[in-house]
């Protein structure tokens, strides 16, 4: 997929959905946290997490079907704080398509210009002209019952972009069609995008999806946004250990920073010493390492500054790609990929891991920020505030 | 089905067909088809002097069905069977559909309010409205009390007090239907319809309403075949003035010794309660879900 031309790159966009600080409470369930996010007009953006970490929750709300507990939503430039769901310029597909079984497919997809009292001639030619846009002409006197999941699929997509809407939001729409149809509608559903120029909202767990089709994708967990970003600056730089983890397979070190000379850091882990990018860390600060498996190597021999020694374990054959598993002292299995045509290492062989530095992308835990803030409250404070918690006269050290 | 009892092996595997069916056949011949059958038999049958029957042949029971009296009765109980289920279902459908949206403990709530006059006689129930609403009744005591009224009102022995005692003794049979097929109505079709710019009563009248009519109408079933026959409940509550078919049978039998009428009068409500069930099933109603709620 090319990644040059990407609406919001090229020229100054126009944000069209602003979300700033939502929060969203089910009884005492915090499921949206402190959220804030711009949605630019005719991009693709794809909100990505795993199942239950807030995502429909924060489509939901955008749609109008929940009210955020506190927080804004600008819509165009107007709180829709008070706006119920017609009055939003903003359609949605479910997930379970919800197309309305007692109509053909025609008054389904006729129903919001019929509801919007459009003359029937216009209806009409609005109709079929969706219909042919997502390939189901001649379909107009079915009924949902008849079609299959990927035809109903493409009513409900028709349904919703005949009214024109300056925003789509997709619910997992393909997360019910298999592997196939769902290729082949990842690239009509990105192909619509660009036809229509609208912006699509796309939520998703499926993080080859999001990768697949989004101009951006902001990834969410436990109800915090943790990143947005283009597809290959969170694959490539991921800024949290759980996006690293989530998107695309990687190797994750949690390491301690011995120092940094020179622009490279140096650090170790359980398993050994290693290299990475220097970032400004503090000595003894702890971070995360990641190095995608086809940015890791081995060698026979240590390299210089890494000594990540291991055994390997299993080589797997993938057709294009070879994966070798290697395992190191303290039992973390390390995934390498390579070519076919290199010569991959014999299972139960002595293997050394290693990197180019340039690869390690290096991710801050905060868990330094934590300590200091810790330390710069100043337990005199507390102990004289609660005297019966002080050690004994003597013991104090 | 049929291909499981085609199936050869069928009879080496399982108890003999006959041994299977055969406690719920006899039950349901005993007690149903020969009653019927007898019913039909004497429909066509006269009586003697000392109303006994006489078992000849002849249609002039059937002929009695189009006297001026009995067809006024009719009429009078179509009336009443009708406006009994119009009013449970203006009742029951807004009744159902809270039910249907609220928190399970309210629902758990509504539905014991429901059911627990069920826990009691019929007709002492019955009787607690003519307590209520009779000449010296609490109703009148109080219309009286706030000057509303100079004399009591005669509110008992009305058709409006048999339809009230109809809609009170049915309720829940149209209740349960309704709320069935509310409860199991996909949400997001409520949503999508508000999505697409219809507003609550748009989205009721094109989307709600339609895919729950098959309750209304199993509900209907429920009330308006009863409702033809409750005598009971038109002889507390409208006190022989308002008479519907079931006063008339239950006479045939009861008073005038003239079961070959009464036989007939049956075989007709029977005819006319099948004539709905076959509407029912015609309009895409399933049988099944008639009882089952």
């Amino acid at each position: 997929m090319e990644k040059e031309k990407e609406p919001p790159a090229t020229e100054q966009p126009k944000p069209i959905v602003e979300i700033s600080g939502v929060n969203k409470f089910y009884g005492s369930n915090h499921v949206v946290k402190d959220l804030s996010l711009v949605i630019y007009e005719k991009e693709f953006l794809s909100i990505l997490g795993p199942s239950g970490c807030g995502k429909t929750t924060l489509l939901r709300m955008i749609a109008g079907f929940e009210r955020q507990s506190t927080g804004t939503i600008i819509v165009e430039g107007e709180n829709v704080e008070n706006k119920e769901p017609f009055e939003r310029n903003i359609n949605t597909v479910f997930q379970s398509y919800a197309l309305f079984p007692h109509m053909s497919i025609y008054d389904n997809i006729a129903y919001g210009l019929r509801m919007k009292k459009v003359p029937k001639k216009e209806i009409k030619d609005r109709v079929n002209k969706a219909l042919v846009m997502v390939r189901l002409e001649g379909f107009g006197q079915r009924y949902p019952s008849q079609l299959s999941g990927g035809q109903k699929q493409r009513v409900a997509i028709a349904r919703a972009i005949i009214n024109n809407p300056r925003v789509l939001l997709l619910d997992e729409p393909l997360g019910a069609l298999d592997m196939k149809l769902r290729k082949q509608m990842q690239i009509e559903l990105k192909n619509l995008q660009r036809k229509l120029g609208i912006t699509f909202v796309y939520v998703t767990h499926d993080q080859e999806e999001a990768l697949t089709m989004s101009d951006r994708i902001a990834v969410m967990n436990v109800g915090n946004l943790d990143q947005c970003g283009k597809p290959e600056d969170v694959y490539d730089r991921p800024a949290t250990k759980f996006i690293a983890d989530f998107i695309g397979e990687t190797n994750l070190f949690e390491t301690v920073v011995e120092e940094e000379k020179g622009g490279v850091a140096y650090l170790y882990c359980e398993a050994g010493d290693m290299m990475g990018k220097s970032e400004g860390f503090d000595p003894n600060e702890i971070v995360y390492v990641s190095v995608r498996p086809e940015k890791t190597k081995c060698s026979v021999k240590p390299v210089e500054n890494f000594s990540l020694g291991g055994i390997v374990r299993e080589s797997i054959y993938l057709g294009n790609i070879v994966k070798t598993i290697i395992n190191l002292t303290n039992g973390q299995a390390i995934k390498i990929n390579t070519s076919v045509d290199q010569p991959a290492p014999p299972v139960g062989s002595i293997r050394y891991v290693y990197w180019d530095i340039k690869d390690a992308v290096m991710i801050y835990t905060h868990a330094n920020d934590i300590i200091n803030q810790i330390e710069s409250v100043g337990l005199n404070s507390f102990n004289a505030a609660i005297p019966e918690l002080l050690p004994k006269e003597g013991e104090n050290g | 089905m049929v291909s499981f009892f085609k199936n050869p092996n069928f009879r080496k595997k399982t108890v003999p067909l006959f041994a299977m069916i055969s406690p719920v056949t006899a039950w349901l011949f005993l007690l149903i088809a020969v009653p019927l059958i007898y019913i039909l038999i004497i429909s066509f049958c006269s009586t003697n002097e000392s109303h006994n029957i006489v078992f000849d042949f002849t249609l002039r029971n059937y002929a009695r069905l189009f006297d001026s009296t009995i067809l006024g009765i009719y009429t009078n109980s179509l009336i009443v069977a009708v406006l009994t289920t119009v009013v449970c279902v203006l009742i029951a459908y807004p009744f159902g559909y809270i039910m249907a949206s609220t928190t399970p403990f309210r629902k758990a709530l509504m539905m014991i309010f429901l059911m627990l006059p069920f826990w009691t006689n019929s007709l002492i129930r019955l009787y607690s409205w003519r307590v209520l609403l009779g000449r010296n009744g609490y109703v009148n005591d109080f219309l009286i009390y706030i000057g509303l009224i100079d004399a009591p009102i005669e509110m008992m022995f009305t058709r409006g007090a048999v339809i009230l005692g109809m809609v009170y003794t049915l309720l829940p049979f149209m209740v349960l239907p309704i709320h069935t097929v509310i409860d199991k109505l996909d949400n997001s079709l409520i949503e999508a319809s508000k999505d697409l710019g219809a507003g609550f009563w748009k989205t009721f009248r094109y989307i709600t309403l339609p895919l729950t009519a098959p309750g209304i109408f199993a509900g209907s079933i429920m009330v308006f075949i009863p409702s033809l026959g409750f005598f009971f409940v038109s002889d507390l509550m409208g006190g022989g003035n308002n008479q519907i078919i079931g006063n008339v049978i239950s006479r045939q039998f009861k008073e005038a010794y003239n079961w070959p009428f009464g036989a007939a009068l049956s075989i007709m409500l029977i005819a006319i309660t099948l004539i709905c069930v076959k509407l029912y099933t015609k309009s895409g109603g399933k049988l099944d879900e008639l009882g089952t709620v």
